[in-house]
């Protein structure tokens, strides 16, 4: 099979003219496309845990707010701004790749992962204080607490767990990124990875948009 | 075939870079109106969630490109969107029902 060569694919029109399929491998369209069916597949998941708080927030309001009272509003707070930064410069990474701007796109690309990797330091720090305190799954002071006590912090570590392993994904797919770039595969003229990222790191931010005050801000 | 297209075209840094201060600013009204002004949990949500879902629609647009996008994208937003209408309805009217029966229960 090491002289197999490839058949070209060979497709009709209405007339029965044949035309040879190519450059099939690079549909911009049928790549955004599917991400943004990928990106609904997300926001199902999501949607479906906010529910689950948007009702055990209605079965046990006074606990919910009681519980509210002991998040770091503060570190969460500078996490907020620290996606909202995170996501210009994704954004501009996108603009400038497509103005041909290698160098900056990549910087931009770099002071993303930074952004996201201070996130994580953040949100370990506070999931650290939160656990220190005993405000942990099964930890004998959160069963002394009520049921809504312990529901809340249930949902804030699914809910900002599951938040916190997409800003991970994320981090790695764009240093797969930085490496695409540096070997040309990506550039100015296929560029539709590095946009559907960017369209994944703007959900990784809406995601937290929500997060945020409904955890730290119902006092 | 190029990446290049229309959609992604007629936008340029100078929006992004706008849209960025809008969103800081509504991230600085999240965060100071419970401090500023204090109202019970359910007008603190409800102003909360306004903020949040105004702060969604830019993020949409501007970041996520939908204004001036095809149809379609916009068609897929949507009936996701309505999923989630139809889950919602279907868990209030549900835990309403349970509610119901569980008033019932204890009266009798």
């Amino acid at each position: 099979m090491a002289n197999a060569t490839v058949e070209p694919e060979i497709v009709y029109d209405k007339e029965g003219n044949a035309h040879e399929v190519v450059d099939f491998n690079n549909d911009y369209e049928g790549a955004k496309l599917g991400f943004w069916i990928f990106l609904l597949t997300e926001i199902m998941i999501f949607s479906s845990l906010f529910l689950v708080y948007a009702f055990y927030f209605d079965q046990n309001t006074n606990d919910f707010v009681q519980a509210s009272e002991h998040m770091d509003r503060l570190l969460g707070g500078i996490n907020t701004f620290v996606l909202l930064i995170s996501t210009l410069t994704m954004g501009l990474s996108v603009i400038s790749l497509k103005n041909n701007d290698v160098k900056k796109s990549t910087k931009y690309i770099w002071i993303t992962i930074i952004f996201a990797t201070i996130f994580l330091i953040i949100k370990y720090n506070e999931w650290m204080l939160e656990i220190g305190e005993g405000f942990y799954p099964s930890s004998s002071y959160l069963d002394s607490l009520g049921n809504g006590v312990k529901l809340f912090f249930g949902l804030y570590f699914t809910l900002t767990g599951l938040h916190g392993v997409h800003i991970i994904v994320g981090i790695g797919v764009m240093l797969w990124i930085l490496g695409k770039i540096k070997k040309g595969e990506i550039s100015s003229l296929n560029f539709v990875v590095l946009e559907n990222t960017a369209l994944y790191w703007d959900f990784v931010h809406i995601v937290w948009i929500i997060v945020f005050p409904i955890f730290y801000l119902i006092y | 075939m190029s990446n290049t297209n229309e959609i992604t075209q007629k936008f340029s840094s100078s929006i992004y870079i706008k849209v960025f201060f809008i969103l800081t600013i509504l991230t600085g009204l999240t965060i100071l109106q419970p401090l500023l002004i204090h109202m019970n949990y359910l007008p603190t949500l409800s102003v909360q969630m306004l903020i949040a879902f105004t702060k969604i629609t830019f993020v949409v647009m501007y970041y996520m490109h939908i204004k001036g996008a095809s149809s379609i994208y916009k068609r897929l937003i949507l009936a996701a969107m309505l999923l989630v209408a139809v889950l919602a309805t279907f868990t209030i009217y549900d835990t309403h029902i349970r509610l119901l029966m569980h008033n019932d229960f204890f009266s009798n």
